[in-house]
């Protein structure tokens, strides 16, 4: 039903191990995966340079990573998507964590339109997509 | 020879002898002056201050004789005493109670005697003024009045010595007081000079600068801009009254001090403006209050560890065993299929422990505001949450409630699944009820379960208590103690009761206008 080039940026391999396979359940097929914000911004910016780079619809962001979570790497990208190459691109971040006051901060980003705390399953996963 | 009598209040009288504290003390050059005058006055040879105690007199002063006191039996002045006004013998001889008196038969060979009784502002005759001549007299009036108001002017000596002994005192006791006190006191005039200062004060400053105190302002010991700061304190002391401040001051002893310091005006009898200085060294208080709050925010910090990187990998192994279990259907043999579902369960287990810990560390954190709520429909909220098995059920009463959502619920839902998950059989019913008080709301939650023993129910609420293995019923043993930590945090309190025909009933007392504990 919907199959978006999609980027999970996440530092547990296990934790993108378990999602991209979620999602290729739910028949997603294109996904890219990085381990770090800075691995995530550097791929952009060489898509950027390749004239017929395909930029990601979907942007799955863990945000508690080492060095740059994620917020402050959306907050980096603030520009692709206000008028960047990821400017029809859209956000779900990934949290451990179900405190209220992290979901404000991430909802609070304008390019967020979801939050999913990790473990989620399946059928979470696919509502969390749907809303999108 | 008759011996005197006693005064009919002796004890009293020689209490408030004793009070004045005179008995052998010092010569008075003052009273030795004053026996010299009225012996001149009188013509007499011989003047005395005579008191007289419980078996003697003693001259305070003497003009004319040599003696220090004399048997009480024997004295005139004992006689004297009972009176209220001058006691006169004017010939010893002829006076059955005097003339064998062996001061009439031998020395000093009294003949006349005048002795004007000391009479203290409560009435007590503590001795004599008296004259005394070896040849017989009478006093003219003139004589007898210089008598008694010199008489008089004794006894206000004593008051005043005594006065002066009690202030002295006092003024030792302040001293005492003022020196032993661990905070620094200090007075200051309205040129900010120092004009007193206990010793804790003093002993901020180096020895060789405590000379450089009393009648010194001492801004120039001080950083400028802490100078300016208390000099504006005074200020303000001085035109309103009273100031209260939390100041860090490095002090010319080197070190550095957190203080709460009080100043207040006041004026001395000659109406000039003072301020009394009374700082409290706060500064351990301070620094265990600065570590306190760091505590809390590793505890903070560790409840997000706990939340995050334990929960994460452990929801990671929930889904992959979930996977396995998944693909094993029908591959792996019945029993190890049931050891994945027991992994399921203990991560499972273990998972809701860890939203349970988080939760409780976050009691009492976030401060939640009071609205206008619906009983009916919070506990509606609440069963939503709650996995409600069929032939349970949940009602509450309508009742308006002006409290914060979000504790009402989490001490409501924590009840309400208690109630089920500890119920004894397959059916039941669990019913809230709400009164308003007049500054509470008493909130109950009541079940037809198997109720809790008096001797357990202080103990349900403890953390990591159960009353039944876990293997009969899941959850933590934090929700109990959730529940009470929530309700203290808004001021409210908790008790259980039993419920008729059967189980229990819980009680929350929820104050309207919650009091938070400042954490």
């Amino acid at each position: 039903m919907f199959d978006f080039n999609t980027l999970i940026i996440d530092d547990s391999e296990i934790d993108r191990y378990i999602l991209a396979r979620q999602l290729k359940q739910l028949g997603i097929s294109q996904i890219a995966e990085h381990a770090s914000a800075k691995s995530a911004k550097d791929y952009l910016v060489a898509l950027r340079e390749q004239q017929a780079g395909v930029f990601p619809k979907l942007l799955i962001v863990d945000m508690h990573m080492p060095l740059m979570g994620g917020v402050e790497l959306l907050r980096d990208l603030r520009p692709w998507f206000d008028s960047g190459p990821l400017q029809s691109a859209q956000v779900l971040m990934y949290s451990a964590s179900e405190a209220p006051e992290e979901q404000a901060e991430a909802m609070a980003l304008p390019m967020v339109k979801g939050f999913l705390v990790k473990g989620a399953s399946i059928e979470q996963l696919q509502q969390s997509l749907s809303k999108l | 020879m008759q011996k005197p009598a006693l005064p009919d209040n002796e004890v009293e009288r020689l209490a408030a002898l004793q009070s004045y504290n005179i008995m052998d003390s010092d010569a008075d050059p003052v009273l030795d002056d004053l026996t010299d005058i009225i012996a001149e006055l009188c013509n007499v040879p011989i003047a005395l201050v005579s008191l007289v105690d419980d078996h003697r007199q003693w001259f305070k002063a003497a003009c004319g004789l040599n003696a220090e006191q004399t048997d009480k039996d024997i004295a005139f002045c004992a006689h004297a005493i009972h009176g209220d006004d001058i006691f006169e013998v004017s010939n010893a001889l002829d006076d059955p109670r005097f003339h064998d008196n062996p001061l009439v038969t031998g020395d000093p060979h009294i003949r006349f005697y005048a002795g004007m009784p000391l009479i203290t502002e409560d009435n007590f005759a503590l001795g004599t003024l008296c004259v005394i001549d070896t040849k017989p007299r009478i006093l003219t009036d003139k004589q007898r009045q210089f008598l008694r108001s010199l008489a008089g002017e004794v006894v206000t000596r004593f008051e005043l010595e005594r006065k002066n002994r009690q202030l002295m005192q006092a003024q030792q006791l302040q001293r005492l007081i003022s020196d032993t006190n661990q905070d620094y006191i200090f007075v200051k005039d309205e040129d900010f000079r120092i004009v007193f200062a206990n010793k804790a004060f003093m002993t901020l400053y180096p020895e060789n600068m405590q000379d450089k105190i009393i009648g010194y302002t001492t801004v120039e010991d001080y950083k400028p801009e802490e100078a300016e700061q208390f000099l504006a304190d005074d200020r303000y002391a001085f035109a309103n009254g009273r100031i209260e401040r939390f100041e860090t001051i490095v002090f010319p002893d080197g070190a550095t001090r957190t203080l709460f310091t009080t100043k207040l005006r006041f004026k001395d009898t000659e109406n000039a403006n003072y301020i009394l200085g009374v700082a409290r060294d706060v500064t351990e208080r301070e620094a265990l209050i600065d570590s306190l709050k760091k505590s809390n925010a590793d505890l903070d910090e560790f409840a997000y560890v706990a939340s995050h990187d334990l929960r994460s990998p452990l929801t990671a192994i929930r889904r992959l065993i979930e996977w396995v279990k998944d693909d094993a259907v029908g591959k792996l043999d019945p029993e190890s299929l049931r050891h994945i579902e027991m992994i399921e369960t203990r991560a499972d287990r273990m998972n809701r422990l860890l939203s349970d810990l988080l939760q409780y560390s976050q009691v009492g954190r976030q401060q939640h505001e009071a609205e206008t709520l619906e009983l009916e429909s919070i506990v509606a909220d609440c069963v939503q949450l709650i996995d409600v098995p069929a032939g349970f059920s949940v009602t509450a009463v309508n009742q308006a409630l002006l409290l914060p959502k979000f504790p009402l619920e989490l001490v409501l839902t924590n009840l309400i699944s208690n109630a089920i998950k500890h119920h004894d059989k397959a059916t039941g019913n669990i019913a809230v009820d709400c009164q308003e008080l007049e500054a509470s709301y008493a909130i109950q939650v009541s079940d037809d379960g198997p109720g809790i023993a008096p001797e357990h129910r202080q103990k349900v609420f403890e953390k990591f208590t159960r009353l039944q293995s876990e293997d009969q019923v899941v959850g933590s043993g934090l929700g109990l103690a959730m529940v009470v930590k929530m309700v203290e945090h808004y001021g409210g309190s908790i008790a259980i009761e039993d419920n008729a025909p059967r189980g229990c009933t819980f009680i929350i007392q929820w104050p309207k206008t919650h009091s938070v504990r400042d954490h």
